[in-house]
């Protein structure tokens, strides 16, 4: 495993561990959570991921985190960090 | 030379063909009542026929002096309307599923004298492009309803050939407009008011276009622009929307709205095609949401073929107008908007002459999110990136198990997974992509370099348990 990047606060980091795990389990990719470049597209380029990977990944988001995503957010699934960030802004759970 | 079709309806809302035994020669653009009636929504704007008209006729007359329009709109109105468009400039409309970059590059070979049509940025294709929101929303100008010839070909559909090149199928404005009204007929269509189509599945595919373009045309209801899939933009789209809605979707977004409990006010009844639903989930849609769960059995050669209502029962009612045969292992349709007899891709037990039984599709044949592939193709696709000796793409079950995706087994040493993927991803949908795919020394070939099924079932079981274990 590699370590986490020293970027912001620890529980950013757990998040962002988190997430990428999610993200490997809900669409059975073959790839390590940590190998997942937080800064790299997760769709289109990158791990390029389509449509029903979102819907994938929105039903994996609500169940745990309790976030609802929309279209509108976008931006969110940028990359693994703009997800990160937009988690632990949104989160209920 | 640029030519537009002048032929028009006498007036809105007049019946402009009287209905003969024989198919009549043109059928209208359109039937509702008056061009005051609503054809399109977009979030809570109501968009009319004759706002629509006007863009058709507006647009129709700058379309490019050429013969193909490639409709890669991804906005459902601005679909329509270039679909219109080009229509009524005699152009034939392509229709491709997948945007991937191989598959594009080979559409735009195959038709040069194409032109794109599209609502966003398309970097994969090399066509001449055309902003169709640049040419939608004229205040002024004709908005008559036109009369298209029943033999044009309105557009080309597109199915993965088991040569790894997309297979065509013209599709004639006559089978569109009879597949519309079969599609009425039965849904019984005529006893409902007006209604609006909102698709979670893209115009540019078969059922896409049945459902939420030439239903709305051809029954006078009004289609929803938008394209949304996640739980919560189809929430929002019905709330928003100020008429009520069918919802035409597949069994992968209606499960995710199920496990959601998504709320879904003014609907008033569900569609669902491209792969079976289970009973089930038919019966626990119904009961959430108090709607008629339907469903439809098709392809994208045919257009729908057959209609079930899934919580009463497992079988399938074939469209009134078309007749089934079964010979040797292979079923056959015809009439209607099917025209000659066309051979199934799969495998049907006939229980009489209008009913019958879907026991899954042929074995080369993968169908993932609607889509559909032959495994010969795949393989062939695999076979071609570089660094792979071997390898064969596998459906556990026939995607009926798991997450309906496929997976495959790769011999590549020295190779990546990432790099075999990101090679994979410009040959073939993305929707076929691996799910896993695993790296292996070996495939169980038998002696003449086959893989037979059986073998192949018996070592993935393993390969899958190992995988597990070492994961932990």
């Amino acid at each position: 495993m590699a370590p986490p990047l020293e970027t912001g606060s620890s529980t950013q980091n757990e998040l962002e561990q988190d997430l990428a795990r999610l993200i490997v389990e809900s669409l059975r990719l073959e790839v390590l959570p940590a190998s997942i470049d937080p800064s790299a597209a997760l769709f289109g380029e990158g791990l390029g991921l389509d449509s029903i990977d979102m819907l994938e990944i929105a039903l994996a988001l609500s169940k745990r985190y309790g976030v609802e995503l929309r279209s509108e957010n976008r931006a969110a699934l940028a990359s693994l960090r703009a997800l990160t960030a937009h988690i632990a802004q949104h989160r209920t759970r | 030379m640029r030519s537009i079709d002048s032929q028009i309806a006498p007036a809105p809302g007049r019946r402009a063909y009287t209905r003969a035994r024989s198919t009549p020669a043109v059928y209208p653009l359109l039937t509702h009542d008056s061009p005051t009636c609503t054809i399109a929504w977009r979030q809570d704007r109501a968009y009319s026929v004759q706002e629509f008209l006007r863009s058709v006729w507006a647009l129709a007359s700058q379309l490019p002096a050429k013969q193909y329009a490639l409709n890669l709109c991804r906005d459902r109105y601005h679909f329509a309307v270039g679909f219109a468009a080009a229509l009524v400039a005699r152009h034939i409309s392509l229709l491709p599923t997948c945007r991937a970059a191989e598959p594009s590059q080979q559409l735009s070979q195959r038709y040069p004298d194409a032109y794109v049509l599209t609502d966003h940025d398309e970097t994969e294709i090399t066509l001449p492009q055309l902003r169709i929101t640049e040419h939608v929303g004229g205040a002024s100008g004709a908005s008559g309803i036109p009369l298209i010839p029943t033999d044009r070909i309105a557009a080309i559909a597109f199915t993965s050939g088991s040569s790894g090149f997309p297979r065509a199928h013209a599709k004639s404005w006559g089978s569109l407009v009879l597949g519309a009204k079969a599609l009425g007929r039965q849904f019984d269509l005529s006893s409902h008011p007006a209604r609006t189509a909102v698709g979670t599945v893209p115009a540019q595919h078969m059922y896409g276009l049945e459902t939420t373009v030439m239903l709305p045309l051809q029954w006078g209801w009004s289609l929803h622009a938008g394209n949304s899939i996640l739980p919560a933009d189809i929430r929002t789209d019905l709330e928003q929307l100020g008429s009520p809605a069918w919802l035409m979707t597949t069994p992968i977004h209606l499960n995710a709205y199920l496990s959601e409990r998504t709320m879904l006010p003014g609907l008033e009844g569900i569609i669902s095609a491209t792969m079976p639903l289970a009973r089930s989930v038919a019966q626990e849609a119904e009961h959430l949401w108090h709607v008629p769960v339907h469903e439809i059995y098709g392809c994208t050669e045919g257009g729908m073929l057959a209609s079930r209502h899934t919580a009463d029962g497992d079988l399938w009612t074939l469209c009134h107008e078309l007749r089934m045969k079964h010979e040797r292992d292979t079923t056959s349709v015809m009439g209607g908007h099917v025209g000659a007899w066309l051979q199934l891709t799969d495998r049907i037990s006939m229980q009489n002459s209008r009913e019958f039984l879907l026991l899954g599709p042929n074995y080369d044949l993968v169908k993932v999110a609607g889509k559909r592939a032959s495994l010969a193709a795949l393989n062939t696709a695999l076979s071609r990136v570089n660094g792979v000796l071997d390898g064969t793409f596998y459906w556990p079950d026939q995607g009926r198990s798991g997450n309906g995706r496929l997976s495959a087994f790769v011999v590549a040493p020295g190779v990546t997974p990432a790099a075999i993927l990101a090679d994979l991803r410009k040959r073939i949908d993305p929707v076929f992509l691996p799910r896993p795919m695993y790296l292996v020394p070996t495939l169980p070939r038998n002696a003449t370099g086959k893989l037979p099924h059986e073998q192949l079932e018996t070592f993935a079981d393993r390969v899958r348990h190992s995988a597990r274990h070492l994961r932990g």
